[in-house]
């Protein structure tokens, strides 16, 4: 650090005690020409760092007062500023007067002196390369003559020949409010060590270029003395950046246009992107750019269950899939989690009305379980090779007991195996019927092991059709038990044949007779007879037709009873 | 015409024979018991009118069989059929009918009033 100038700048009384500590921490470090007399008597070329103290709270921080060298504010620590204010008033560091102490003062120098260095090398550098580049040239402004010079670059960057005056290309390429422009953002920080910026000009045959300058100004005695620099023609980069944005701003769109809510984050798991789905989709609000997800899942509003439950599935570093449930809005998603080494990406879908269709076919599904299982009549279903896929209590009891081999939740493949072998073939029979089309109506009578009675089933077998193929993929079969009333028609069957023979000894053998003695009757009372006769002739006719009138009405009363038999008579 | 009375009872064919007789006095009266007899006799009477008065419940052959034989030949087309029965069904009364020949179906006993009227009907028929 030898041959070193500081200057420091006091801004009010407060400074004289600093001042002296700072000196005393110079010294110590070997910066032998330290100057506290002001700036009209030192050279500012010859100064290398300035140190300016702000202690006061009300008043604004100073700009950085001489240009060319490195500054560095020393600082009250109550006064709130920014650093990047700091940086734009032109000072290169801030150090707090209450960590002002050797090491960090040393330290701070030490890293002005590399940074200027190091921008220092970069620069001659860059300018030896430069004439190997064709979009990259030197330029330079003469402040006090107004006069612009450039390399040979630039004149080939402007497509213009070298004999024309650099100061007319630049009026004709350049349009005055964008030359005005850039002299204002030059000169509003004129102590900024290196400045740049951009515009576009026109080079020859109306071809717009973009062009990057980057420009320092150089002080003369404390004023702009000329403004050196490089420019860039960076019209590459800024068609490609301006393809890029194109594409970007396709990709939103696309991403806009999807129904399906996208979500990307980076590994702070903040959000770097999200498309229009999602934020109708979840019912957002927009400006969720930088948003964690543990500022989300902890909202307690919009759709915290929702990020709660991706931000803990996230932990896991895994693609998965899964769903969650909205109470608030009653609304349900599917998320699909993936992962890669820069970003975590989240799609949603709403799949409320698939989830309510399939809590309806649920119930449905319930309710029609309900009734199968307490259907006291027997229902089950048999798949092509004749294995028992469904069935309801009714059934396993009924085959429990004329079986005695099938229990609930053991193998019941090939129901067909469990029969006995002379009701086998005629099941199979039945079954086949079914399975090529037929509808089967059937009574079938067992005998009951346990009780050693007859029992009665009518058999119904329906082949079921899959709607899509039209094939028969089972058969389903409905049994009742009639045994009650197969034995009331045949105790009916005995009472008819009863009835029967009671009508047939009426009209044949009693009615017989009696039609003879009345036929007589009618006979005899068509002859010439004492009246005694005659009389009694009367009595016997009205007391036979009275008999007559009670066989009539018997036989009537049987050929009702007939009509009943003809009603139970089994198919 | 020849009128056949044909039942397996004597007497109702008595009572029958008494009645029929006094509406028909001009046409031959036969009276049978056995039915296979009154068959053999029809075979025999080809081409002639007859008019047969028929119980349905006989032994050996009852009056369904008579009918259906007779139904079974068109040679006994000539023949007209009158049942004669006990049995006051309507069954019987409907199954009856369902063979044209049959002309009429009476209650026993045969009345006067019945076959006057049987005889008025099957004049208005011819």
């Amino acid at each position: 650090m030898d041959n070193m100038h500081c200057l420091f700048f006091k801004i009010d009384t407060t400074s004289s005690s600093l001042y002296k500590d700072l000196s005393l921490i110079l010294k110590e470090l070997g910066l032998n020409n330290i100057d506290d007399i002001g700036l009209s008597s030192v050279k500012p070329s010859n100064v290398d760092f300035v140190f300016v103290h702000h202690n006061s709270i009300d008043q604004d921080i100073p700009k950085k007062p001489i240009a060319n060298n490195t500054a560095i504010l020393i600082l009250n620590p109550d006064v709130e500023e920014n650093f990047s204010t700091i940086q734009d008033l032109g000072y290169s560091d801030v150090l707090y007067t209450d960590w002002l102490d050797k090491r960090h003062l040393k330290n701070c120098i030490q890293k002005h002196l590399e940074f200027s260095n190091n921008k220092l090398q970069e620069f001659s550098n860059t300018i030896s390369l430069l004439q190997y580049n064709r979009m990259i040239g030197e330029w330079e402004y003469d402040v006090s003559s107004k006069k612009i010079s450039w390399s040979k670059n630039v004149f080939k960057m402007f497509n213009s020949p070298e004999h024309i005056a650099e100061n007319m290309i630049w009026q004709m390429a350049v349009t005055a409010n964008d030359r005005k422009l850039i002299f204002n953002t030059l000169f509003k920080n004129p102590y900024s060590s290196i400045q740049s910026f951009e515009f576009h000009a026109l080079v020859g045959k109306g071809r717009n270029r973009h062009f990057k300058a980057i420009a320092k100004i150089i002080f003369k005695d404390n004023l702009p003395f000329k403004i050196s620099g490089i420019l860039e023609d960076i019209t590459p980069e800024r068609e490609s950046r301006k393809y890029l944005l194109e594409v970007l701003n396709e990709r939103k769109e696309i991403l806009d246009t999807i129904h399906v809510g996208v979500l990307r984050l980076n590994n702070n798991e903040e959000i770097v992107q999200y498309n229009a789905a999602l934020i109708t989709m979840l019912g957002l609000n927009n400006g969720l750019y930088g948003q964690s997800m543990q500022e989300l899942a902890q909202n307690g509003a919009y759709a915290s269950v929702v990020f709660n439950t991706v931000k803990k599935k996230l932990a896991k570093k895994r693609t998965l899939i899964g769903q969650v449930y909205d109470r608030q809005k009653n609304r349900w998603y599917e998320y699909t989690i993936i992962h890669s080494t820069t970003n975590s990406y989240v799609y949603f879908r709403d799949i409320s009305e698939v989830k309510f269709q399939e809590f309806q076919f649920k119930k449905i599904q319930y309710l029609q379980r309900y009734v199968i299982q307490s259907a006291r009549n027997c229902i089950w279903v048999v798949d092509r090779k004749y294995n028992l896929i469904l069935s309801n209590p009714a059934f396993h009891d009924h085959v429990r007991n004329f079986y005695k081999v099938v229990e609930s939740g053991e193998d019941q493949s090939g129901l067909l195996s469990q029969m006995a072998r002379k009701n086998r073939w005629q099941w199979l029979i039945m079954y086949r019927k079914a399975f090529q089309g037929e509808q089967i109506n059937f009574q079938y009578c067992e005998m009951d092991k346990l009780s050693q009675r007859i029992r009665y089933y009518e058999i119904s077998l329906n082949p079921i059709i899959q709607e899509d193929s039209d094939q028969i993929i089972g058969v389903s079969g409905f049994s009742t038990e009639i045994t009650e009333k197969m034995e009331k028609v045949k105790a009916l069957e005995t009472q008819y044949r009863k009835l029967n023979e009671i009508k047939w000894t009426q009209a044949h053998i009693v009615r017989a007779p009696l039609a003879n003695i009345l036929g007589i009757i009618h006979i005899l009372r068509n002859q010439k007879l004492n009246e005694e006769v005659t009389q009694f002739i009367h009595y016997m006719d009205t007391e036979s037709k009275k008999l007559d009138m009670l066989v009539r009405k018997i036989c009537e009363i049987s050929e009702t009873k007939e009509e009943i038999h003809d009603y139970y008579t089994l198919r | 015409m020849t009128i056949i009375l044909l039942d397996d009872d004597p007497i109702t064919n008595i009572i029958n024979q008494k009645v029929v007789s006094s509406f028909f006095p001009e046409d031959s009266i036969d009276v049978f018991t056995n039915p296979k007899q009154a068959i053999s006799c029809i075979e025999n009477m080809v081409n002639e009118k007859i008019l047969l008065f028929l119980d349905l419940n006989m032994p050996v052959l009852n009056g369904w069989e008579v009918l259906a034989y007779l139904d079974a030949h068109e040679r006994f087309d000539n023949i007209k059929v009158i049942i004669v029965s006990s049995t006051p069904t309507e069954g019987d009364k409907r199954r009856s009918y369902k063979h044209s020949r049959v002309k009429s179906f009476i209650i026993k006993p045969l009345t006067y009033p019945k076959v006057e009227k049987l005889k008025n009907d099957l004049l208005l028929q011819d």
